[in-house]
């Protein structure tokens, strides 16, 4: 009996914290109901009060489950990744409501993969029309993925007052893990101070910048403010269907190569540079991984382009090539061609550096998807201590260092964990591409799509449309969520509700 | 008299071939022109859709980009011609439906790789204009209800757990 | 963080990150000849 109450109990704290995280990022929703009321689209303020009250109700009767246990029971490490895996599912059905609403999502799981898209910063749309969206939709879509870049779970945490004891554990199970500064609620703090100071620098510079190629004042201020959103985020939405290609402009491609490139970086990193120590730049591990790769991918990638007569000149293969392997690596999946080019165009050898870009991904504790830079690294650096070690006579013990934000020892513990998660994702991308082929899919293409889909990219090669296959639709939302959230947090979900549903099963068969 | 009816014979054919050439250039399915890019590339086409967005105008050149309904096209167009096109496409705006002959670029040199459409004269088939959204009544209806709903959840959580 | 702080750190990260892409854009130019 007391067992079965405590069970009760885990759900009820989780139940509360999850209620606080929905009605957190519901409240958000507040925002396109305001665009839509200023520009007029009162279909589409319908739409979001009705999601809105959705969502608000949900989340205040999870938190009155709660309240009693709150502050009484402790927020163990299984409460905390349950809570962030869990709010993600559920805020993924309850935000696809304004999409479902407006009719441009072919259906209910259309929706929910262009939000799960969003939050997780991929970045793959399913919606249509997206040339006559309304200006509340695109809104709401382009906060989706600049929230979900941050985490719900940190816009929750930095707002709450009290009932913080299990802050760390819930901020982990988001798939960060550095903490600032001690705190993980001034640490929420920070990262959304850094993101709201590069928003108002970014807006403006590309605000200004649309006016000049030609936006009209209001026109080119949301298409300013959308794109930061989805570069900072490294999401890759775009208010329009050309995505990037719509502005025709090597101006506003690069200043959305500087908003995503610094948008991959650690917020740990951006702290150690804004206190001061420009070095960290340099002497990270993650900035010198990405430089190296980063250079090493465009070289090949460009030097294939050329020769084989793809662009005619050198600022086509640069803005092609290098802007989509940059775009690739960063995982933001901000695109100036067609999905379909880089199947009849680019050749096997381009598609699969974009591949191998896109898997390695960003860095850790960013927007970025991916095995993450600091893994790659980590990687890296063992194997050439390992190497060492054989090399080296049996008397002398190495110690092996990398620097992130300050000198770290390559202990084995690190290492494996390292090993851990990038194996989880290469496993993820296998049967992604797997299941792209036995639907027909050319192997290229769906490893393509695979890895978009694990490192939460958002370039397509055209797999992705309404018409693909329901059970690919399905594995594509699932591998953006489990790539967004690093694995733990979900698999503790799988292992609890099993677990659960094991437990209840026996019960059942006792009686 | 057989002469003159072979002649109107010869001549209905030689219309007929000429059009359906001319017809083989128009691409009103523009994935048609991408997945064809490397074929089409440098030839003079044909191609109708709606203008969306706005005109962005670069100098003497602008660039309008046209949608067939699911993918949109960039055409780089005469400022002064671009000017003929008064609606764009957005949330209940439907833009003006244009006919664009010009030539077809798979990767611009001029515009950094861009696949787009240099053209040479454009034609309004059909003008744009507003569209109205109806706003459902059901919607209104369940709009009012939900926020009661949430306003009075909302009164209890916190009356309930202040007297505690 | 005082507001000068984050002013010479977003300029040091744009510069820096500007520093990078013309990196890349130097290479590209070099190998598209």
């Amino acid at each position: 009996m007391k067992k079965i109450i405590k069970n009760f109990d885990d759900f009820k704290i989780i139940n509360y914290y999850v209620g606080y995280v929905i009605i957190g990022t519901a409240s958000l929703m507040l925002i396109p109901i305001l665009t839509s009321l200023i520009f007029k689209e009162w279909s589409v303020v319908l739409d979001f009060i009705i999601s809105i009250n959705i969502a608000l109700t949900l989340g205040i009767f999870l938190m009155f489950t709660g309240k009693s246990k709150v502050d009484k029971v402790k927020v163990q490490w299984k409460h905390g990744l349950i809570i962030a895996s869990s709010s993600w599912l559920i805020l993924t059905l309850i935000c696809a409501v304004p999409y479902e609403l407006s009719g441009k999502t072919g259906s209910f799981l259309n929706a929910c993969f262009d939000v799960m898209s969003g939050f997780t910063t991929t970045g793959l749309v399913l919606t249509q029309d997206l040339d006559h969206l309304s200006l509340g939709l695109n809104m709401w879509r382009h906060i989706i993925t600049f929230v979900g870049g941050q985490g719900m779970v940190v816009l929750a945490l930095s707002f709450m007052v009290n009932h913080t004891l299990g802050a760390y554990k819930m901020y982990v199970g988001e798939g960060k893990d550095v903490e600032l500064v001690p705190n993980v609620k001034n640490t929420a703090r920070l990262i959304w101070k850094i993101s709201i100071v590069y928003l108002i620098v970014g807006t403006i510079m590309l605000w200004i910048n649309g006016m000049f190629i030609g936006l009209q004042p209001v026109s080119a201020f949301f298409h300013g403010l959308f794109i930061f959103m989805s570069a900072w985020s490294t999401g890759g939405f775009a208010p329009m269907s050309q995505n990037i290609l719509y502005y025709h402009s090597l101006s506003y491609e690069l200043l959305t190569m500087i908003f995503f490139v610094i948008g991959s970086l650690n917020f740990a990193l951006h702290y150690a540079v804004w206190q001061g120590s420009k070095k960290e730049i340099f002497k990270n591990i993650e900035t010198q991984s990405f430089f190296i790769t980063a250079l090493v991918i465009s070289f090949f990638t460009a030097l294939k382009l050329t020769n084989s007569g793809v662009y005619s000149n050198g600022i086509s293969v640069f803005r092609k090539g290098v802007y989509n392997v940059l775009s690739a690596h960063t995982t933001t999946g901000f695109g100036n061609l067609y999905a379909r080019q880089f199947a009849t165009e680019w050749g096997d050898f381009s598609v699969v550096m974009l591949i191998i870009a896109m898997l390695i991904g960003g860095s850790a504790c960013s927007t970025a998807g991916g095995f993450k830079g600091l893994r790659v690294g980590i990687v890296f650096k063992s194997i050439i201590a390992e190497v060492k070690k054989l090399l080296n006579s049996d008397r002398k013990i190495k110690v092996f260092k990398f620097h992130h934000i300050k000198d770290i020892v390559l202990e084995d513990a690190m290492v494996k964990s390292a090993y851990l998660i990038v194996t989880c994702y290469i496993i993820l991308f296998f049967i992604g591409t797997a299941i792209g082929t036995y639907y027909g899919y050319p192997v290229l293409s769906s490893a393509f799509e695979a890895a978009s889909v694990t490192g939460n990219v958002g370039l397509s090669i055209g797999v992705t449309t309404p018409s693909m296959p329901t059970v690919l639709k399905v594995y594509y939302i699932i591998a953006m969520y489990l790539g967004r959230l690093e694995f733990i947090s979900v698999f503790a979900l799988i292992g609890v509700t099993f677990g659960g549903i094991k437990r209840l099963w026996l019960k059942l068969l006792k009686q | 008299m057989v002469k003159t009816f072979k002649t109107i014979i010869l001549i209905c054919i030689l219309v007929f071939s000429v059009s359906i050439t001319a017809m083989a250039l128009d691409y009103n399915n523009f994935n048609n022109l991408i997945e064809n890019s490397k074929k089409i590339d440098n030839n003079k086409i044909t191609l109708k859709g709606e203008a969306i967005g706005e005109a962005m105008n670069r100098g003497e050149y602008s660039w309008v980009n046209i949608s067939d309904g699911s993918t949109a096209m960039g055409i780089w167009i005469e400022t002064e011609q671009a000017r003929s096109i008064k609606n764009f496409g957005k949330y209940s705006y439907k833009g003006d439906i244009v006919e664009v002959s010009g030539t077809f670029n798979r990767a611009c040199a001029l515009h950094g790789g861009d696949m787009d459409i240099h053209a040479s004269s454009i034609k309004i088939i059909n003008t744009g204009g507003i569209i109205t959204i109806p706003i459902s009544n059901s919607k209104k209806n369940i709009a009012i209800v939900l926020t009661f709903i949430t306003i009075i959840l909302g009164f209890f959580y916190i009356r309930f757990y202040k007297s505690n | 963080m005082t507001n000068k702080n984050i002013i010479h750190g977003v300029i040091t990260e744009i510069g820096y990150t500007l520093l990078f892409l013309f990196v890349l854009y130097i290479i590209n130019m070099i190998l598209a000849r």
